[in-house]
């Protein structure tokens, strides 16, 4: 835990199907860590919130990102966070149902921080979204500025 | 040989001839003139009939009583007899055995005011210091018919039809061809066939002409290649040539038939292209189908993970069925889209070996081999262009498919391969339970099942991606079997070529 865990996590999440959205909110909320989380449905609002900033759009810790998304999709947001000097430091994880090696390649290629494929099955998910807190933040330690 | 006034004196003027010379062979020479299948005709200088046998009387419709002592020019049409005594004249001053009028078409004019079509031979005859023509006459007037016919058929038919002369030169065309290419039949007679042909080939075809002349036979042209015609102006058309040799004491001819395959090529473009779009249609809605399964699932999960206890006692079961029903779309889905990735997602066809693709299948069936308790065993398995990945999904849909529907014995699996032509014939034999003859062809359609979804589990694609997979390598697949008796499956796969 890092010191200043108190402070809930800042977690954006970058998901176009509202149904996953809720599903995403539902495991966190299972999971039980101290959390905002704040939703884009499309790369443009990804990314007017992370370079926006304000009181309204705090610096997220951690990015869920979804592949295809309308507007901008997941590779774009992925590789302008990763050009961006101020965004680079931010764990990317990739949330998607695509399972095609292409797009696995692709995104560590531009330095996602993982790449998993959306299980099928609710348990599945939930398992996976609980991993994600155990790991990124319960045990990771992240750069909060 | 005897002269033809006495002959005629002879035979038929008797009296009129002051000393009828007897030949031993002037009965056979008579019966000859008479019986042959010629019009013969006899002529003196001054162009008077003096000879005719029943064949002239035949053709021109006249007793021969009405022809001798007549003027040959009875029997010229009207629109020729002004010159006839001028070329009578020319055949006296040169005389000696040809054809008339050669390169004309000969008419001769019977009696009721008809003309027949005829070919005339001239011969001289010099007896008693005077100069004689014997002329035979052939009615040529079936031959004409024929040709007429012949002209009509070439004419009408819905092909290209042309005939190439020994030197290439174009002899004959029909309609089509002057549709296909754009000239009128006056530009093409006489020219050399290249001209009909795309300039990048032009130079070498007249050496794939001797080629043919060495090898005459009739087949079709450029075998395996696509060939294209040169129009008037200069587009280039996709065509089909059949070549059939003509042999004539004039040498070798060709007749070609050439067909315009530019509405069968449209066709076939249009055909792949509908079947790519439905393919990608497959593709992309089986994707975007998964997504709002994947949400009737989970909430049905989430459902029953926070609820279960609140609702009824009946629930759970509700909620299980709607997710087992959820589940099997989901396996339809996945199958569709493995269905259509074998047309967009195959690879090239390459030299494979197929025994280590079946033994590398092996090895990933091995689980379910064992489960089953089977043996699966193969000849010697050849080297075949094929599409690595997808030989491997076949032998494993077809092994699959042995150890599922299995009989009572152990289920004994064997996989052999014979040449046959160009293709290698994979035959894959089990003990199961068999198929009855009126199912052969519906097991390998999408999606059919022939069995409760109790009995044996799946969708009914493996047999279905099985055939695509086969028909994309220019194979086919089938089947022998009957109920109780096994069933053994066959699919072909092209040889390496050499």
């Amino acid at each position: 835990m890092t010191p200043s865990a108190s402070k809930p996590f800042e977690i954006l999440l970058v998901e176009d199907n509202p149904a996953d959205v809720r599903l995403t909110l539902e495991a966190l909320e299972e999971a039980g860590v101290p959390h905002h989380l704040h939703v884009a449905s499309d790369g443009v609002e990804a990314m007017a919130f992370l370079k926006t900033g304000g009181a309204a759009r705090p610096r997220p810790d951690i990015v869920l990102l979804d592949l295809n998304l309308p507007k901008k999709d997941g590779r774009e947001v992925l590789q302008e966070m990763k050009d961006d000097d101020v965004l680079r430091h931010i764990p990317v994880i990739i949330l998607t149902t695509s399972q095609a090696d292409l797009d696995v390649a692709r995104c560590y290629q531009l330095r996602a921080n993982a790449f998993i494929t959306k299980p099928v099955d609710l348990d599945n998910f939930f398992g996976v979204v609980r991993a994600i807190n155990d790991f990124w933040l319960r045990s990771a330690r992240l750069w909060r500025g | 040989m005897a002269s033809g006034r006495d002959i005629h004196s002879a035979s038929s003027q008797p009296g009129s001839a002051p000393e009828p010379i007897q030949f031993p062979s002037e009965q056979l020479f008579r019966a000859v003139v008479e019986s042959s299948p010629n019009g013969v005709v006899m002529v003196d200088a001054a162009g008077e009939i003096v000879l005719v046998n029943r064949e002239t009387e035949r053709l021109f419709g006249y007793s021969r009583d009405e022809l001798l002592g007549k003027s040959i020019d009875l029997l010229v049409p009207h629109r020729f007899s002004d010159r006839h005594p001028e070329f009578r004249a020319t055949f006296h001053a040169n005389p000696q055995s040809r054809s008339m009028g050669a390169g004309r078409d000969l008419f001769g004019l019977r009696k009721d005011g008809s003309e027949v079509p005829v070919e005339i031979g001239l011969n001289p005859i010099e007896t008693g210091g005077k100069l004689f023509v014997l002329a035979s006459v052939v009615d040529i007037s079936a031959r004409k018919r024929a040709e007429a016919r012949f002209r009509v058929a070439v004419e009408a038919s819905p092909h290209g039809m042309m005939m190439v002369d020994p030197a290439g030169r174009i002899v004959l065309v029909n309609r089509e061809i002057e549709r296909l290419f754009g000239y009128p039949r006056e530009e093409l007679l006489g020219q050399l066939i290249e001209l009909l042909v795309p300039s990048q080939v032009r130079d070498r075809h007249p050496a794939l002409r001797s080629d043919f002349e060495a090898n005459p036979q009739r087949r079709a042209m450029g075998a395996g290649r696509d060939l294209y015609g040169r129009r008037k102006d200069g587009a280039e058309i996709p065509v089909e040539i059949g070549l059939n040799p003509i042999e004539t004491d004039e040498g070798l001819f060709v007749l070609a038939s050439v067909v315009d395959i530019a509405p069968r090529k449209k066709a076939d473009e249009e055909l792949r292209r509908s079947n790519d779009e439905l393919e990608r249609f497959a593709y992309v809605a089986s994707h975007d189908l998964q997504e709002p399964l994947r949400t009737v699932t989970s909430y049905l999960q989430l459902l029953s993970r926070r609820y279960q206890k609140q609702l009824g006692g009946d629930a759970a079961e509700f909620i299980d069925i709607a997710i087992n029903g959820a589940g099997r779309m989901q396996r339809l889905i996945t199958d569709l889209l493995a269905f259509s990735r074998v047309g967009t997602r195959g690879g090239a066809l390459e030299p494979t070996d197929a025994g280590a693709v079946f033994e590398k299948t092996l090895d990933a069936l091995q689980a379910a081999i064992d489960d089953a308790r089977a043996t699966v065993t193969a000849e010697e398995l050849p080297m075949v262009l094929a599409d690595q990945g997808q030989l491997g999904q076949v032998f494993a849909n077809f092994i699959g498919n042995a150890l599922k529907f299995h009989g009572p014995e152990p289920v004994c699996v064997h996989v052999n391969a014979r040449r046959a032509g160009r293709f290698w014939t994979f035959s894959i034999r089990d003990n199961g339970i068999g198929i009855e003859p009126q199912y052969f062809e519906r097991i390998f359609v999408i999606f059919q099942r022939l069995h409760g979804r109790d009995e044996y589990p799946g969708t009914g694609i493996g047999l279905a991606v099985c055939k695509k997979i086969v028909e994309r390598h220019g194979g086919r697949v089938w089947i022998e079997s009957s109920p109780g008796h096994g069933a053994t499956f066959f699919f072909t796969i092209p040889c390496v070529p050499d």
